[in-house]
């Protein structure tokens, strides 16, 4: 077998497993009788035992045994669940996930598990109850060579709920009886019209190539009553003996038959609603993805010339066409955007364990609390946003949330809360991180930034608190006295925010002290289609990404002053510097006017203004990468092509100033 | 055995490896892109995608000329970088044999200050054709 084509299989499915395995012990730890969960985690450690199994990974496949044996114990009530074995769960939990990784990696499942597997076997060693319990079990089946395995008791107690009965029933042929395997075919048949036969000692093979005396078990699952079984099988010749018992296993009896029933039921139900869920979803290659966005992009550009060419149309057949294929061409572009949507589940799923694992080294009890998990944004986004949050909910563990008792004292919960929102508002996605935590330290934010040269102290009796907040987004900025391993270094705050903005983001911070901060992620539904400004700078076709504009504005060109050398003009009682587009681009200049026609643009919290000659107007544009001989270029960020066909160069403000 | 586009600057005529010419386009309006060499033209848009244009001219370090009805771009493919060139004109592919391919002798590498961009000079009936490197031609710019 071709294990490469089923690795990458492997690995999609065995990731899942080991997320719904990391979830699952997260309300496990919660809420410790939940049954569900237990069979649920059994069932995802069996899984993925067979698969490594299958593939040929032994030291995976070793581990999930391990584990299975211990879930077993849990699951027949032999173990109790505590603090300790959930620790021991998760750790086994990581050590999966490093093996994955190794496996992809390198192609191999290397990893220590010595200690792991010595862990779960200090759990797995029988206790008073467990000897009991087993003794039972083998006088009842004594007579069968061989222990029913887990699995096979897991279909005999679901059946026994149901009110099926299990036998285990052993055959003695005669010793005149030549042909063994066919009269033990003719049993089988028999037997398969009486019920369901779960296994046989020997195995079938065994049996089909005679690898037996005269004796063999069958452990069958039936609604027939024993009797009826045996006078059925008597009636078959050259038998000797045949010996019917009935299978009980130590489940409790207080586990009524009718409630259990229903019980089993909903849980089936559940599991039919999962799989109805699971079934309706494809996994497509990211390139095809990227491909089809390509087209609906390029059919956006010809939408766009439609509506240039049906205003100079008379014909109305033409023109309501033409309208009809504009709409078809929007939904058309709505839904491709839509298949490139992932619910932001996939990249908060897996803050509950990074905030427990946390929460615990730092001795702070904090509760997450996640809203809005199936906002979906686009995968691009998906993948680059999981860091920036990372950082800023480590912030809030770290710096935010106040120790129990001091929480205590300041008359707050024990309990530290994190909320983690996203929400769709327009055309963006928000991604809020709020703490009820300490609040930003102003005060401290103000020394340091003095400290550390950043603000004189003069600017501090005019600084806002926006200006504040800024300095907080420095790179190298921190407030902390000591360097933990999470956080301190002041490489965080500024990551995030070069992030955000990469992905044509914003961040902002709201924050006040002794009740929280709350930071405040807004980022553009799509990436690669943005609202814009169409300008003409010597008639020559230019356009600005609209979030990077302020303001347009006229001035006259009496009020530009020099300082320093620039070109400045006063804007709403500040200073900002002028910038001349076609001296910048080497362009050639038009005749010197009075009156200007100016951008604002902003950068932060920097504002500039860019004279310009004409506008256009404001125009949904596609972003076209320049491509990689023009990538050196800083103050161009992209192209697009405008309805007309021509080519207007994106205008990258931040490169500006 | 091999094809070359036979491209015209002058009364040069210089060659393109076929297997790296993905069309020959004819001139369309260029759009300036600013900080770039003097070379580097612009872009046009080729069918919705941005293609870069240099003028092989320039690139040569001959003179511009108007373009005219003749003036084509010839859009290459070097690993994964599509670029354009503009030429007088391009409306011949030449077939030649190993033997009418020789390398530049030195007394030709004087007289032309271009043999950088030269690799071979391919010789067919009277006619010269200057087979042009185009890797050299590309990456100088993209190692920029």
């Amino acid at each position: 077998m071709d294990n490469n084509q089923y690795l990458e299989i492997f690995l999609e499915e065995s990731e899942e497993h080991i997320e719904n395995l990391n979830d699952n012990l997260l309300k496990l730890e919660k809420d410790k009788s939940d049954k569900h969960l237990i069979d649920e985690i059994f069932r995802s450690a069996h899984t993925l035992k067979g698969m490594a199994a299958t593939m040929g990974y032994e030291k995976i496949n070793k581990l999930t045994h391990k584990m299975e044996d211990v879930f077993d114990k849990i699951r027949r009530n032999a173990l109790e669940i505590d603090d300790n074995v959930i620790d021991i769960l998760f750790k086994c939990n990581d050590a999966l996930s490093e093996m994955l990784s190794n496996v992809s990696n390198n192609g191999n499942d290397n990893f220590d598990i010595d200690e792991l597997l010595k862990l779960l076997d200090s759990k797995c060693q029988l206790n008073d109850e467990e000897t009991a319990a087993t003794s039972i079990k083998k006088s009842i089946d004594k007579k069968s060579c061989k222990d029913i395995n887990v699995y096979e008791r897991d279909i005999i107690e679901k059946a026994i709920k149901n009110g099926y009965k299990a036998y285990n029933i052993h055959i003695s042929l005669d010793n005149k009886c030549i042909m063994k395997s066919a009269r033990a075919f003719t049993i089988f048949n028999l037997l398969e019209k009486l019920g369901d036969i779960i296994d046989s000692t020997p195995s079938a093979e065994d049996i089909e190539d005679e690898k037996f005396d005269y004796d063999f078990y069958v452990n069958i699952i039936s609604l027939t009553d024993k009797k009826l079984i045996e006078e059925k099988i008597n009636t078959l010749s050259e038998i000797k003996n045949i010996d019917i018992n009935e299978i009980i296993t130590n489940m409790k009896t207080d586990e009524i038959k009718t409630n259990n029933a229903n019980t089993q039921k909903l849980t089936n139900n559940k599991k039919l609603n999962n799989l109805s869920k699971l079934n309706k979803s494809v996994r497509v290659d990211i390139g095809r993805l990227d491909n089809l966005m390509n087209l609906v992009s390029e059919l956006i550009i010809i939408k766009t010339r439609l509506e240039g060419i049906q205003s100079t149309e008379k014909n109305p057949d033409t023109i309501s066409t033409i309208e009809y294929l504009e709409r078809i061409t929007t939904n058309l572009h709505d839904a491709v955007m839509k298949v490139r949507m992932v619910p932001v589940e996939r990249v908060f799923n897996r803050f509950p364990r990074m905030v427990r694992d946390l929460s615990r080294e730092l001795n702070k009890k904090i509760s997450l609390n996640m809203y809005g998990k199936d906002t979906e944004v686009d995968r691009t986004v998906i993948d680059e946003i999981g860091d920036p949050l990372v950082h800023l909910i480590r912030n809030s563990i770290d710096h935010g949330i106040e120790e129990p008792n001091i929480r205590i004292s300041k008359g707050k919960n024990e309990i530290g809360n994190i909320d983690l929102k996203a929400y769709h508002e327009g055309n963006n996605v928000i991604i809020e991180v709020s703490d009820d935590g300490d609040g930003i330290d102003f005060e401290k934010v103000k020394s340091k930034a003095i400290a550390n040269g950043l603000l004189s102290k003069e600017d501090l009796s005019q600084i806002t608190k926006e200006k504040l907040i800024n300095i907080l987004f420095e790179a190298g900025f921190s407030t902390s006295e000591t360097v933990t391993d999470i956080s301190g270094r002041g490489v965080g705050l500024d990551v995030v925010k070069n992030k955000v903005e990469s992905l044509n983001g914003s961040i902002s911070v709201k924050s006040e002290k002794n009740v929280g901060t709350k930071f405040i992620i807004k980022l553009p539904l799509t990436l690669a289609i943005i609202q814009a400004l169409l300008i003409k700078i010597d008639n020559e076709n230019y356009a600005f990404p609209l979030n990077s504009i302020s303001e347009i504005i006229n001035e006259k060109s009496e009020n530009i002053h020099e300082v320093q050398g620039k070109e400045v003009i006063q804007y709403r009682g500040k200073v900002i510097p002028l910038i001349r587009i076609n001296r910048l681009f080497d362009i050639s200049e038009a005749k010197t006017k009075s009156d200007l026609l100016c951008v604002v643009i902003k950068k932060g919290d920097n504002l500039a203004a860019c004279i310009v000659d004409e506008l256009i107007g404001q125009q949904e544009i596609v972003i076209k990468p320049l491509g990689k001989y023009l990538r050196n270029v800083k103050v161009i960020a992209g192209a697009t092509i405008l309805g007309d066909g021509q080519v207007a160069l994106i205008i990258d403000s931040n490169n500006l100033f | 055995m091999s094809l070359f586009v036979v491209t015209k600057i002058n009364k040069e005529e210089y060659g393109m490896d076929i297997e790296k010419v993905q069309s020959i386009e004819k001139i369309t309006k260029i759009t300036k892109v600013p900080k770039t060499p003097n070379y580097i033209k612009g872009v046009i848009n080729l069918r919705g995608e941005i293609i870069p244009v240099i003028s092989l001219r320039a690139k040569l370090g001959m003179d511009d000329i108007i373009y005219d009805d003749s003036t084509r771009i010839v859009v290459i493919k070097n690993d994964d970088i599509l670029i354009g060139f503009i030429v007088d004109s391009a409306n011949e592919v030449i077939e030649l044999t190993d033997n009418d391919v020789e390398d530049i002798s030195n007394e030709e590498k004087n007289i032309n200050k271009n043999t950088d961009y030269i690799s071979k000079i391919g010789k067919k009936d009277d006619r010269l054709l200057l087979i042009l490197d185009l890797d050299k031609l590309i990456s100088q710019d993209v190692k920029k």
